[in-house]
């Protein structure tokens, strides 16, 4: 069901409530990696995994990115599904943009670029959003990566128990209190000197790490 | 530099072609080849030349070269 209109506000904070509910159940199962994860939470830095796995990251978000206490900023769709994403995020002290980086979105790009390099962030980011194709990742995060000189830092989700959406990128969401295994590995980084050619190699070795991790995480919980 | 000398610069070089080639009507995407990537490094080169820090509003008027160059003699 798609919430518009008037009723977004009311269905943000619905589903808020509930997102803030179930992911406090969630239980940190373990986390490989750790090391990397310190990188993230060094500003300025990126933060990424696949989308579907963007309700289990909200534990990585709340538990450790917010209470580092540097801003952490996200991306979010001109859709009804990221205006709802956007109001939570928001809700939780995290730095919203509208916008998508892959449709011609200079604008969100640049202020990505500012969040980084002038706000000293740490992003959060999708590389196969905010429409898919699922797990292919778009060279935006790249880009940003080699003009701000700042880390990709890469990670993997996995639960015990959950559902997928039927979403484009069928998104996990854990049962209340499932144990979330997180794999998070070593960033990924560019210079502005850059070619193309290296920048779609890292592109293509970022989608390449984003599987093995999130494969990693599924290892974790067995 | 001259503001506008300065961004021609940089248009020159994010797009490949010299200076005198470019034209002011030449969209950015169509003629010049800038994607979006390529818009992004244009418009951080185009900051630091310039010394300024480009507003998102004023990154999505920019269409062509002579919207470019008219953003940039604005700041001088």
């Amino acid at each position: 069901m798609k919430v518009r209109g008037a009723a977004l506000p009311a269905a943000a904070v619905l589903v808020r409530l509930v997102a803030q509910g179930l992911t406090a159940t969630y239980r940190l199962h373990r986390l490989e990696g750790a090391r990397h994860l310190d990188r993230a939470l060094d500003p300025p830095a990126m933060l990424a995994c696949w989308h579907e796995q963007t309700a289990l990251s909200v534990l990585l978000v709340r538990r450790h990115l917010l209470p580092a206490g540097g801003p952490v900023s996200i991306l979010s769709s001109h859709s009804a599904d990221g205006e709802l994403a956007a109001r939570i995020a928001h809700a939780w002290g995290v730095r919203v943009t509208r916008g998508s980086t892959s449709r011609g979105g200079r604008e969100a790009a640049l202020y990505l670029y500012h969040e980084l390099v002038k706000e000293r962030s740490t992003l959060l980011l999708m590389p196969d959003g905010p429409r898919g194709p699922a797990r292919a990742a778009k060279p935006g995060s790249i880009v940003l990566a080699a003009t701000s000189g700042a880390p990709i830092v890469p990670a993997g989700f996995a639960v015990d128990r959950g559902l997928r959406l039927r979403s484009w990128d069928r998104m996990i969401v854990g049962a209340p209190f499932s144990r979330v295994a997180i794999a998070v590995g070593e960033p990924i980084l560019l210079s502005r000197a850059s070619t193309d050619t290296e920048r779609e190699e890292a592109r293509v070795e970022f989608g390449a790490r984003l599987d093995d991790l999130t494969a990693r995480a599924g290892r974790l919980l067995s | 530099m001259d503001p506008s000398a300065a961004a021609k610069k940089v248009l020159a070089r994010a797009s490949g072609r010299d200076e005198a080639e470019l034209r002011p009507e030449f969209d950015l995407v169509a003629d010049l080849g800038l994607e979006s990537p390529k818009q992004l490094e244009l418009l951080i080169e185009l900051e630091e030349a310039l010394d300024v820090e480009i507003s998102e509003e004023d990154a999505a008027a920019m269409e062509t070269v002579g919207d470019v160059l008219d953003y940039a003699a604005g700041v001088g």
